[in-house]
C-alpha cells in the first residue's frame, strides 16, 4: 500500500519547509494569533511549524501530546501575513505550506481534524456545504428574492450564458450573508448582465483544503469543474474571497480556461467604465477591512476601495492596519468552527480599530469577515455606534 | 484482545423520508449511505482498546454490495480483518435473522469481545446486540459509556448510562458483548484519500448468506411489518395573546394553570 | 545535571503554578521546544529541551522562581524573543525557561525626564511610543520589531548605531531593578539625570551577558528626537571606502548616527530590488543628527566632504524621503532576497576593526573565508555598520546542508572572526562576549581577565543556576 509513501512524502515536505526557517521570529510581529495570545500556548507561525517538524523528527506525532499538537496546528487562521513578512524580511519560508501540510498529515494519521470540524467535513461530503444544511435548500434565498421582483438569471446548465455567479455556501445559507448575495444579484440585474446561477451548486472545497482533507477537496474540484464545463460559461464571479482564492490558486489547471473575478473587481471595472453609476449618497464615515484571502493572498486591494470611493457622501478613512498589513478577523483556516477566546478577541480588536479612526461603517467583502465583525460589534457593546456592511450592500443601496 | 465490531450501514436521512406505496417500508432510493452513528462509536472503542492492550479488531457487516463501504471504512480506521456476509436485496430478513447469521459467522473465530452500537438509526430496535449475545451464550451489557479491560482476571468492567445521570458499573467475564452508547469517545476521522486507498487495496473476506443458511439450517424472520405511517401531532388552532406585557403574562399564567403545567 | 524524575517534574510544575498561577506555566512539548530554539540553523537536541516554560508577571514572581530553582538546583534561562544573533540564547541543558513577554509595562515620566519599562517590552513599541511624545530611543537593532528591551540591555548593544555618535544604550540607563540569582531583589543607579560617578551597581548587569542577575525594570533617560540629514557615497572599491571612513574620523567630523556600507554586489542587488539605478560601486549610506535641521545638514555636508576626499564616484545628500526610504530599506531586502534566491540561510560574523587598521581589516574581510575548509566553498557578501568600524561578512549557508556541516560552518565563522578581532585588538561590539565567543575572550583578555568574570559569577551565583553555559561557552 502506498500509504507509507504518502505519509513519508508529507513528512519530508514539512521538515524541508521547517529547515528553511531561521527562527528570527519576525513572523511573530504580524501573526494575529501571537498578538491575541501573546504567543503563549500558540507560539506564532514559526513555532507552529517547528512544532510539527520536531513532532515528525522525534516521533511525537502519535504520542501523548498529539491533541496539543493538533490544537496548535489548527489554531492558525491561515491569514498569510507570515508568508508575506518572511518574503519581505527573511528567507521566504512558505510557512503555510508547512502548516497546512501538517494538517494533511494529521488527517492522514486520523488525529485530525479538530473534533468540531468532523461534522463540517461530513456535511461537505454529503450535502455539498459545510453547514449541515440540505443541498435541496441551497437556492431558497434566490426563490425568496424572486418573490419580491423579477430576476433575469438563468438556472445553469442552460444555453447562452457567459457569466456564472458562483454564490458560495455562506451567502446561500447564512441569513445575514444572504443579504450580500441579494445585493450582488440586484447589482447584476441593474447592469442588465446575462448571468446564470448553478442549479446544483456545491462547495468550492476551500474549507476541506484548509482543514487538510485533500481527497475531499479533489472530489469537490472535479465535480465543480465538470459543472462549469457543462455550462459553457466564460467567466466566474464569486462572492467569497475564499472561493475566489481556491479557484484561482488551488484548482487544477483546467480552471484557467475561465476568467475568475471577485465581485468587487467586476463592479469596480463597471464603475470605471461608467456602466454602473451610484446614484444616491451615503453620508457616513466608512472604513474598509481588507479580507486576508482577497488582499494578502491575491493582491486585490484597490477594487473595493474604488467602489467605496465612487459613492458620493462617503468619507473614507483607512484603519491603522490596512492592505497587506490588515488584521485578520479570525474566520479563516477552518476557524469558523473552532471556538476560542483568542479568535473572538481578534475581531473585537478590529472593531475597536475601526472606531479609533471614527468610522461609522466598516465595509467588508467577505462572508466570514461579515459574520465575525458583526458578532464583535455586539460583543463589544458597540451596536448603534458602528455598523458592518458589505461593499455590495452599500453599492446596491445607491442604485 | 481480539475484538469483533458489527457494522450496519444506514441511509442518511435529512428530510422526511417517503413511505413506500405498500406502506410497509421507507423509500431509501437515491439516499446516501453511511455507517450507523452508534456503530462508529463502537468501532472507535474497539480500536482504542486494541491500541491500548494489543490485539486486533475485526469488522463484520451484512447486506448487499454497498455495505462494503462501511467495511472499507473499518479497515481504513485500523481494523485488521473485514468480513462481508453478502445478502442480496430481495431477501426478507429482520433483526432476528441478522443476529443468527452474524453469530454463525463470528463463532468461527476466536474473540474476546464483540461490540455493537446500542441501536440503529433506521429501526431503533436495539435488539441485535442482546440477541447475538444470547445466541453465542455470552454475557452482555448495553448502553456502555466506559470500558476498562482487566487482563489478569480476563474480565471487563463497564459503566452503563442510566436515566437521571446515574451510571451502572458492571463486571463481565470475557468473552462478552457490549452495545455502545454515543459519546463514549470521539470517533476518528477517516479521510477521503485514506478511504480511497483502502477501497483499492484492502481485502474483504466475502461469505454468502446462502452458505451460512445451508450450513446451520434456515432461519426466518420473526417479525412482519404491518404498517408504517408518520405520526403527526394534532395542531389545534393557534391563539395569539394580545395586549400589554402585563396583560399577556396574566393570560399566559392562567392558561398554564388551566392546562396543569403550573 | 541529572534528569528529573516524573515525580520531581510534577512537583516542580505544581510549585511554579503556585508562583505564577497555573495558566502561565506550560509543559507541553511544543511550547518547550519553541522556547529552546535560537537563530542557529541546526536542530536542537531532545536533551536540551527545557522542563517548563513560565511567564511571570512581576518581579516578585521571578524572585520566587529563582529561590525555588536554587533550592532544587535546576537552571533557569531567561528568554525574551530568543533573537540573539550570536545564538547565546540556546540553553544546552534542560531547565526552567522564564519567558519575559508578560512583563511589558511601559511608563513615561516626562516630568522626571526618564521612562521605565519592563524587560519584555518590544523595542519597536517603546521606540514608537517615545516618538509619539517627541523622544528618541537610543538603540537600533535590526530585529527591533520583535527584540525585547531586556535583551538589549543585557547585551548593552546599540544595534546599528555608530557608537561614537551617541554612545551605547547603557549610557542612558539611569538605573535597573534586578533579581539576583539567589532571588534577592536590588535596585541600582539613580532617579536623577546624572548617572553615578564611581561604583554604579548597574554596570554589573548592564551588558552583563545574563550572568549575574535578571533585569526586571529598566530606567532610561528621555532623549529628544533629533533632526536628521541623509547622505550617500559611492566608491569604486572597498579599500577607498574604508579610507573614506578613516578620513572622516581624522578630519574630526561629527560622527553620524548611522553609517552603513554595502559591497558593490550587495548594493547593486539591493538598489535594483527597490527600483533604483545600481550605484555602480560599493556604497556608504549615512544619517547625521542634530538638534536642528540645519545642524544635521551641516554635519552631513561635512561628512560628505571627508568621504569625497578618498575619491568617490558619487557623493550626495538625499532630500526626498521616499527616495531615502527606498535606499535605506534596500539593506533589509538584500538579506531576505539573497536567502530566497540562493536558497540559503544567512549567517554573519561581526568583525570589529580599529580605526588605524580599517583598510587592512577590510582587506581581511574581503578574504574572510579564504583557507577555511567549509566556508571557502560558500559565497560571501560584505556589509555592515562601517561608521562603527563593524564589518559583517555574511555567509550564505545552503539550507539543504546537513546539521553537522552547518554547525562546522558556524564554528569556522567564529574562528575567523576571533582571529581578526584578536589581530586588530578589538572585540565584538554588538552581540555579547561569551557563548561561542568564550575562547576569544580568553585569548583577548587572558585567563586572568576571564577569571575575574568567573569569580564574580561564582560569588553571585554559587549554584550556577542563572543561564548556565554562557560563561562556560559551548560548541
Amino acid at each position: 500500500m502506498n500509504e507509507e509513501r504518502y505519509v513519508d512524502e508529507l513528512k519530508e515536505l514539512i521538515v524541508d519547509v521547517a529547515r528553511r526557517c531561521r527562527n528570527c521570529n519576525y513572523c511573530y510581529t504580524v501573526c494575529p494569533l501571537f498578538e491575541s495570545s501573546r504567543g503563549f500556548q500558540v507560539q506564532g507561525p514559526s513555532g507552529i511549524l517547528q512544532a510539527i517538524r520536531y513532532a515528525i523528527r522525534w516521533g511525537e506525532l502519535e504520542g501523548k501530546e498529539k491533541e496539543v499538537l493538533r490544537e496548535i496546528l489548527y489554531a492558525c487562521t491561515t491569514c498569510y501575513s507570515c508568508v508575506l513578512k518572511c518574503k519581505a524580511s527573511g528567507p521566504g519560508v512558505p510557512l503555510l505550506d508547512g502548516i497546512e501540510g501538517g494538517r494533511r498529515l494529521l488527517i492522514e494519521l486520523m488525529i485530525g481534524p479538530m473534533p468540531e470540524q468532523i461534522k463540517v467535513l461530513e456535511s461537505l461530503e454529503q450535502e455539498g456545504n459545510p453547514y449541515d444544511e440540505l443541498a435541496s435548500r441551497r437556492l431558497d434565498w434566490l426563490k425568496e428574492l424572486e418573490r419580491e421582483r423579477r430576476l433575469s438569471y438563468k438556472l445553469l446548465p442552460a444555453e447562452g450564458v457567459e457569466v456564472l455567479l458562483y454564490v458560495g455556501c455562506t451567502p446561500s445559507y447564512n441569513e445575514g450573508v444572504q443579504r450580500v448575495a441579494c445585493s450582488v444579484v440586484r447589482l447584476l440585474e441593474e447592469i442588465g448582465a446575462s448571468y446564470g446561477i448553478l442549479s446544483e451548486e456545491k462547495c468550492c472545497g476551500s474549507p476541506a483544503k484548509r482543514m487538510g482533507e485533500e481527497g475531499l477537496f479533489e472530489d469537490l474540484c472535479n465535480e465543480n469543474l465538470e459543472s462549469f464545463k457543462e455550462c459553457g460559461i466564460q467567466t466566474i464571479i464569486t462572492i467569497s474571497p475564499h472561493c475566489y482564492n481556491t479557484f484561482v490558486n488551488e484548482y487544477p489547471k483546467a480552471i484557467n480556461e475561465f476568467k475568475i473575478q471577485h465581485y468587487t473587481e467586476l463592479f469596480a471595472e463597471l464603475i470605471e467604465r461608467g456602466a454602473l453609476v451610484p446614484k444616491s449618497r451615503i453620508e457616513k464615515v466608512v472604513t474598509y477591512h481588507d479580507p486576508c484571502y482577497l488582499g494578502k493572498r491575491n493582491g486585490v486591494y484597490d477594487a473595493p476601495r474604488k467602489i467605496l470611493g465612487s459613492i458620493a457622501g462617503v468619507g473614507f478613512v483607512e484603519m491603522r492596519r490596512n492592505r497587506d498589513n490588515s488584521l485578520c478577523c479570525g474566520g479563516g483556516g477552518g476557524r469558523m468552527w473552532i471556538e476560542t477566546e483568542e479568535i473572538n478577541r481578534l475581531s473585537e480588536t478590529r472593531v475597536r480599530e475601526a472606531l479609533d479612526v471614527g468610522a461609522q461603517i466598516v465595509a467588508v467583502a467577505c462572508p466570514w469577515c461579515y459574520i465575525q465583525l458583526k458578532d464583535a460589534v455586539k460583543t463589544t457593546g458597540n451596536e448603534g455606534k458602528i455598523e458592518v456592511r458589505d461593499v455590495a450592500e452599500l453599492l446596491a443601496e445607491t442604485i | 484482545m481480539e475484538v469483533f465490531v458489527c457494522l450496519r450501514q444506514t441511509a442518511v436521512v435529512k428530510e422526511e423520508p417517503k413511505i413506500q406505496p405498500d406502506k410497509k417500508g421507507v423509500d431509501l432510493s437515491g439516499l446516501k449511505r453511511h455507517l450507523n452513528e452508534w456503530d462508529a462509536y463502537a468501532l472507535e472503542e474497539a480500536l482504542l482498546l486494541t491500541q491500548r492492550y494489543g490485539g486486533d479488531v475485526s469488522v463484520i457487516s451484512l447486506g448487499p454490495k454497498e455495505v462494503e463501504d462501511v467495511l472499507f471504512h473499518g479497515l481504513a480506521a485500523g481494523a485488521k480483518k473485514a468480513i462481508h456476509i453478502f445478502v442480496p436485496e430481495r431477501e426478507q430478513i429482520d433483526n432476528w435473522v441478522i443476529a443468527n447469521i452474524l453469530s454463525r459467522e463470528i463463532k468461527k473465530y476466536p474473540f474476546d469481545l464483540i461490540l455493537t452500537g446500542a441501536q440503529a438509526e433506521d429501526d431503533g430496535c436495539a435488539e441485535i446486540g442482546a440477541t447475538l449475545a444470547q445466541l453465542l451464550k455470552i454475557p452482555h451489557a448495553s448502553l456502555v459509556m466506559k470500558v476498562i479491560y482487566e487482563p489478569d482476571a480476563k474480565s471487563i468492567k463497564v459503566e452503563r448510562e442510566l436515566e437521571e445521570g446515574y451510571m451502572d458499573v458492571l463486571r463481565l467475564r470475557l468473552p462478552a458483548l457490549l452495545t455502545i452508547q454515543t459519546g463514549i469517545n470521539q470517533p476518528r476521522y477517516v479521510s477521503s484519500l485514506r478511504l480511497r486507498r483502502f477501497k483499492k487495496a484492502g481485502t474483504i473476506l466475502r461469505v454468502s448468506f446462502d452458505e451460512l443458511i445451508s450450513e446451520a439450517g434456515d432461519v426466518y424472520p420473526k417479525k412482519e411489518v404491518v404498517r408504517l405511517y408518520p405520526s403527526r401531532p394534532e395542531f389545534s388552532k393557534v391563539e395569539m395573546l394580545g395586549g400589554s406585557p402585563e396583560a399577556i403574562s396574566d393570560q399566559l399564567i392562567e392558561l398554564l394553570i388551566s392546562k396543569g403545567v403550573l | 545535571m541529572e534528569d528529573l524524575s516524573n515525580a520531581e517534574l510534577t512537583k516542580m510544575v505544581d510549585v511554579l503554578g503556585g508562583i505564577v498561577s497555573k495558566e502561565y506555566v506550560s509543559t507541553n512539548l511544543f511550547e518547550r521546544i519553541k522556547n529552546t530554539l535560537d537563530v542557529y540553523p541546526y536542530e536542537v537536541q531532545r536533551e536540551q529541551i527545557c522542563y517548563a516554560v513560565v511567564m511571570p508577571g512581576s518581579t516578585q514572581e521571578i524572585s520566587e522562581i529563582m529561590k525555588y530553582a536554587n533550592s532544587i538546583k535546576v537552571p533557569v534561562f531567561i528568554r525574551g524573543s530568543g533573537t540573539h544573533l550570536g545564538g547565546n540564547y540556546r540553553p544546552h541543558v534542560p531547565g526552567i525557561v522564564i519567558n519575559t513577554h508578560r512583563l511589558d509595562k511601559l511608563e513615561v515620566f516626562e516630568d522626571y525626564g526618564y521612562f521605565e519599562c519592563e524587560p519584555g517590552c518590544i523595542v519597536a513599541r517603546v521606540a514608537d511610543r517615545l516618538a509619539e511624545l517627541g523622544y528618541f530611543l537610543p538603540m537600533a537593532p535590526g530585529s527591533r520589531q520583535i527584540a525585547t528591551m531586556g535583551g538589549m540591555i543585557v547585551n548593552n548593544t546599540s544595534g546599528h548605531i555608530v557608537d561614537p555618535s551617541i554612545g551605547k544604550p547603557g549610557d542612558y540607563v539611569l538605573g535597573l531593578e534586578v533579581v539576583l540569582p539567589n532571588g534577592d531583589i536590588i535596585e541600582t543607579g539613580t532617579k536623577g539625570l546624572r548617572r553615578p560617578a564611581g561604583t554604579d551597581l548597574t554596570k554589573f548587569f548592564l551588558g552583563g551577558d545574563g550572568l549575574l542577575g535578571v533585569i526586571t525594570k529598566i530606567r532610561m533617560r528621555l532623549v529628544p528626537q533629533p533632526e536628521r540629514a541623509y547622505g550617500v557615497a559611492v566608491y569604486g572599491d572597498l579599500l577607498s571606502l574604508a579610507r573614506g571612513v578613516q578620513r572622516m574620523y581624522m578630519e574630526r567630523r561629527p560622527a553620524p548616527l548611522f553609517m552603513e556600507f554595502l559591497d558593490d554586489r550587495a548594493a547593486s542587488f539591493g538598489f535594483g530590488l527597490r527600483g533604483l539605478e545600481p550605484p555602480g560601486g560599493s556604497v556608504i549610506l549615512f544619517v547625521s543628527i542634530g538638534s536642528s535641521g540645519r545642524e544635521a545638514a551641516d554635519k552631513a555636508d561635512k561628512i560628505l566632504e571627508s568621504l569625497k576626499g578618498e575619491g568617490t564616484i558619487d557623493a550626495y545628500r538625499v532630500y526626498d524621503m521616499d527616495v531615502w526610504h527606498k535606499i535605506w530599506s534596500s539593506r533589509e531586502v538584500i538579506s531576505s532576497n539573497l536567502m530566497q534566491q540562493l536558497g540559503t540561510q544567512l549567517s554573519s560574523a561581526e568583525v570589529s576593526s580599529n580605526l588605524k587598521d580599517l583598510v587592512n581589516c577590510m582587506k581581511d574581510c574581503v578574504n574572510f573565508n579564504k583557507g577555511l575548509p567549509i566556508l571557502s566553498q560558500l559565497d560571501l557578501y560584505l556589509f555592515g555598520h562601517i561608521g562603527a568600524l563593524t564589518i559583517h561578512p555574511a555567509i550564505m549557508i545552503p539550507r539543504e546542508w546537513d546539521d553537522e556541516r552547518k554547525r562546522q560552518a558556524i564554528d569556522e565563522k567564529f574562528q575567523r572572526e576571533k582571529e581578526l578581532n584578536l589581530k586588530y585588538g578589538t572585540c565584538g561590539g554588538e552581540w555579547g562576549q561569551f557563548g561561542k565567543r568564550k575562547e576569544f575572550f580568553i585569548k583577548r583578555y587572558g585567563e586572568r581577565g576571564y577569571g575575574i568574570v568567573k569569580g564574580l559569577k561564582e560569588m553571585m551565583d554559587p549554584n550556577n543556576i542563572l543561564n548556565p553555559g554562557i560563561l562556560e561557552g559551548y560548541r
